[in-house]
């Protein structure tokens, strides 16, 4: 990063949270109030904006039909993620857009495995919905990834599903199945179509889509999205939620990817230093308990709110 | 005889509509010769067992430095299917202003994947995965290189891929070409970095854990996790890890391939070795 921090500050900064004082009076491991707000994109199938601190990222999932591919399962979600230049002034145009691109790559490898669940599928082996992540990083003073994967949880959460029915086309003759579906539903008939499906084991070809008052379902193991807890770790200590000094004083992050039932989804190694293993335990540890934590309070904040809106909490 | 025309005589012409054979793999035991024929097929095997290879068993390795004479260090490694060569300049000076000013050297490492290194056809233009690993070896040496050592140059590795099977694999062997191609150029380091990966089957709890997966074994897991580390300091360069695993998994996993890289690491050191004895006996 292009931001420098002179000598002086670092030492400063560093040689404070070795004290467990941090410039802002939190304790290491304090997070700065966090808020979340769902639905923030009118337009988009599930929306949300997490602020954390002063950074704050918005985040719209929109879901797209399409076709699988011969290889069967197809990528079925797409990340990108753009980090505004007035979040990053310091950074020359090159470098912004390696910062998206590296944020990108992040956010696809471990939410693709997330979010490809069979919910998704409209008609398996043949069509599914696609969803597309965009996130903007709006602002930055640090824990951006935190920010990031906040926002994306809310997303998600706030995401509804449309809600689908295959259509099954009808054979002449042995005609005793219509479209299936929970009100019946009207068959069509096209000559091609029954051909093909003469030699397939019959199933859905063609899908409609079910009106209704509400606009969907929402995904099912929503409240076992993981989240993301970054350890900075200066040896001997470990803080969270650091702020960009206290983020540039860290030799080393750990992202840990975390779902409230305690299962790590993912860890990831940030910074150019060693660890000696005792100490990589002990952070893990204790990160897996904090991302339990923090997992568990947004579970119940979007809960309780009707998922609309979460206050600060930490 | 219309397609007399499109004939070529210097290929072998099929057929023009071809189909795959078809094997009928009856269960009740018809034929002796047969049974015995197709033992290893036949008996195949539970998902939560091995095909062929002991579950802490890693694949040999085959390492040579000095392979590219351009090259300050180079180093070719082989491990099963998975083969690379790592070719290693500098430092010298760089280019960008920017790290004019800098009190460190700029360590850069790019890997890519041959075209033809994997079964889809690769476009060999820049794409998000090569930059994904070139990150991923980068962030295993960078706590190696002794980067205050050339202040304002820059090391730069090369990577190519020639054949990879399995990804997490292919990471820890690049890891280990290119710390030993960064010895044999001569570059400073705290010591070698060699990496292990290991991946869990089957249901939480229960499935054996495989040590240096195959592209098949890593594609069946529920989870995975990789290790690069200093043995000869006894720290963790990195920690990556992907799927869905409880810390003691992890912990587990972390510590098996911890004590894995120890052995790995006598490899490169008797490489290292045997290289800077060849040198010592051509001068």
């Amino acid at each position: 990063m292009a931001y420098q921090l002179s000598k002086a500050e670092s030492s400063y900064t560093a040689s404070g949270l070795l004290l467990s004082q941090r410039l802002d009076g939190r304790s290491l491991l304090d997070y700065r109030p966090i808020t979340v707000e769902a639905g923030v994109a009118p337009t988009a199938n599930g929306s949300a904006r997490a602020r954390i601190g002063d950074t704050e990222v918005v985040v719209a999932v929109k879901l797209d039909v399409k076709k699988m591919g011969e290889d069967g399962e197809g990528g079925r979600c797409v990340c990108s993620v753009e980090c505004s230049p007035s979040a990053y002034p310091q950074l020359d145009r090159d470098s912004l857009s390696d910062l998206s691109a590296d944020l990108s790559t992040l956010l696809s490898t471990y939410l693709t495995p997330i979010v490809s669940t069979p919910e998704l599928l409209i008609i398996p082996s043949q069509l599914y919905w696609q969803a597309s992540v965009d996130a903007l990083v709006l602002s930055s003073s640090g824990n951006v990834h935190d920010t990031l994967f906040a926002a994306v949880r809310a997303a998600l959460w706030d995401l509804r599903v449309p809600r689908t029915r295959g259509v099954v086309y009808e054979v002449p003759g042995g005609g005793d199945d219509v479209a299936m579906g929970e009100d019946g539903g009207s068959s069509v008939e096209k000559a091609g179509v029954l051909d093909h499906m003469r030699g397939m084991k019959r199933g859905a070809v063609d899908f409609d889509l079910v009106d209704g008052a509400d606009d969907g379902t929402p995904l099912e193991g929503r409240s076992d999205l993981p989240v993301c807890v970054t350890l900075n770790l200066l040896s001997p200590v470990f803080y969270l939620d650091a702020t960009i000094p206290e983020e540039l004083c860290a030799p080393t992050r750990l992202l840990l990817f975390i779902r409230p039932s305690g299962t790590l989804c993912g860890i990831h190694k940030l910074g150019e230093a060693e660890l000696p293993p005792a100490e990589l335990k002990e952070a893990l540890q204790e990160g897996v308990r904090l991302g339990k934590e923090l997992g568990g309070a947004m579970n119940a904040r979007m809960g309780g709110m009707g998922g609309k809106r979460m206050g600060p909490f930490s | 005889m219309s397609t007399l025309i499109n004939f070529d005589r210097r290929r072998v012409n099929g057929p023009e509509k071809s189909a795959p054979p078809l094997y009928f793999d009856d269960d009740d035991d018809d034929d002796e010769v047969e049974e015995e024929d197709a033992q290893p097929s036949s008996a195949r095997p539970s998902p939560s067992q091995r095909v062929g290879r002991a579950p802490s068993s890693v694949r040999p390795i085959f390492l040579e430095t000095g392979l590219i004479p351009s090259a300050p260090g180079s180093a070719y490694l082989e491990q099963a299917l998975t083969k690379l060569v790592c070719a290693v300049y500098g430092p010298r000076q760089l280019k960008s202003a920017v790290s004019m000013s800098s009190e460190r050297g700029t360590l850069s490492v790019s890997l890519k994947y041959a075209p033809f290194a994997t079964p889809a056809r690769k476009a060999p233009l820049r794409d998000a995965e090569d930059r994904r690993l070139s990150l991923r070896v980068r962030a295993a040496l960078a706590p190696a290189v002794r980067a205050e050592s050339f202040p304002k140059a820059g090391v730069d590795v090369f990577v190519h891929v020639l054949q990879g099977d399995g990804e997490d694999a292919l990471v820890c062997a690049a890891v280990m070409a290119a710390s030993a191609a960064l010895a044999d150029a001569g570059v400073e380091m705290l010591g070698l970095v060699v990496g292990c990966c290991a991946v869990r089957v089957g249901l939480p709890g229960t499935g054996p854990r495989w040590l240096d997966p195959c592209e098949e074994e890593q594609r069946r897991a529920r989870g995975g996790v990789g290790v690069t580390c200093l043995p000869a300091l006894g720290t963790v360069a990195d920690l990556w890890q992907w799927g869905e695993l409880s810390l003691d998994e992890v912990d587990e996993m972390a510590d098996e391939c911890r004590s894995k890289c120890d052995e790995l690491h006598h490899v490169a050191v008797k490489v290292l070795l045997e290289s800077a004895k060849r040198r010592l006996g051509r001068s």
